[in-house]
């Protein structure tokens, strides 16, 4: 497989949290994983979460074991994905998942 | 008031709003797998920071966070996302005020979701209300169960002490639960066996007419929310809001 290396980095999991623990693996060096395929259990102060894998391909490295904390922003999983005709050491785009909008309400008595 | 809005990028049918509860924000959603749940089952949701909590605005008066403020707050941001209609799904405090929202607006909500509570609130009025004047004014607050909720919450990154007493003794001091059975749409109802906030829920689903209860053999407040049959049930529930 000719392809381009991906290193997935742990994601923002919400208010404050700064790190998590990978609790358990659900993939191994080797592996080939699906888009959305579980990825690993990780534990934050507030719960734990399991993750999905953010793209297709095969894994390359784990950069933590099994109860190591990661912080956030910090290499989790590399990958090999597919190359795409034309591009080269390009990762493919991500369509962002979720969005994050600032309400100002009017005054409920005016 | 300016409220803090998560929202999924993608998915059809109605979007499902969902509420949390006490010392909770909209993310907790994604920790506990729910928002992952539902676009699994392609369906959109929007998940606010109830006022004092999260990112949204922290105001530290009583009267702000009463039932039919935070109330009036969810309705107008749906007015402002222009969501006519909406699937909802609430924990805990967030349950109360999604049933208080579907009763102030049934023409909005389709299906309902309400987990961990029962039929009556967890903290007095006079309790909270003891506990928010001792924080104003810098005091200990007297030990209890409305100490012990207010000093979990505080202990959270980014928690305003005061916005949240505010909010408990504004949501504990307003008007008891009740008149749910007003409210005619389909409403599955679950908490754990363990779960002493969700005392008296079968009462509770005994006044809904168009009601089922689900509950989770074993697990308590915090548990029953991040395990997978509750979601999983709440997701089959909703369907895919085409209807």
């Amino acid at each position: 497989m000719s392809g381009v290396q991906y290193v997935f980095q742990l994601p923002d999991l919400g208010e404050g949290l700064l790190d998590a623990k990978v609790v358990e693996w659900r993939v191994a060096v080797g592996d080939e994983v699906e888009r959305d395929g579980p990825l690993a259990e990780v534990e934050t102060e507030k719960a734990a979460v399991e993750l999905p894998s953010p793209v297709a391909g095969r894994v390359l490295e784990l950069h933590a074991g099994p109860g190591e904390t990661v912080e956030v922003g910090r290499p989790l999983v590399t990958f090999e994905v597919a190359d795409q005709p034309g591009i080269v050491g390009a990762v493919p785009h991500e369509e962002p998942r979720e969005r994050r909008v600032r309400l100002r309400l009017p005054d409920s008595e005016g | 008031m300016e409220l803090n809005v998560t929202t999924s990028a993608r998915g059809d049918g109605l979007p499902v709003l969902l509420v949390h509860g006490y010392s909770s924000a909209g993310p907790d959603w994604k920790l506990t797998g729910w928002t992952q749940a539902l676009e699994r089952a392609g369906r959109a949701w929007v998940a606010p920071d109830l006022p004092g909590h999260g990112r949204s605005d922290m105001p530290r008066e009583p009267d702000a966070y009463r039932v039919d403020a935070v109330v009036e707050s969810l309705r107008l941001t749906l007015d402002a996302l222009e969501l006519e209609r909406v699937d909802l799904v609430g924990y805990s405090l967030g349950g109360e005020l999604a049933l208080e929202l579907a009763l102030a607006h049934p023409e909005r909500i389709r299906r309902l979701v309400v987990g961990g509570i029962g039929n009556k609130r967890p903290v007095t009025a006079e309790d909270a209300s003891a506990l928010y004047e001792h924080v104003a004014r810098r005091e200990s607050p007297p030990p209890g169960r409305a100490r012990e909720l207010w000093s979990y919450a505080s202990g959270l990154p980014g928690a305003d002490p005061v916005a949240l007493a505010a909010c408990l003794a504004g949501i504990s001091g307003s008007r008891p639960m009740d008149g749910f059975e007003r409210f005619p749409g389909p409403t599955l109802l679950f908490a754990g066996t363990d779960d002493p906030v969700a005392d008296g829920i079968e009462a509770l689903q005994a006044r809904l007419a168009n009601s089922e209860l689900f509950r989770l053999e074993g697990f308590d407040h915090m548990t029953a929310l991040r395990v997978p049959a509750a979601r999983e049930r709440a997701v089959e529930f909703l369907g895919d809001g085409s209807t």
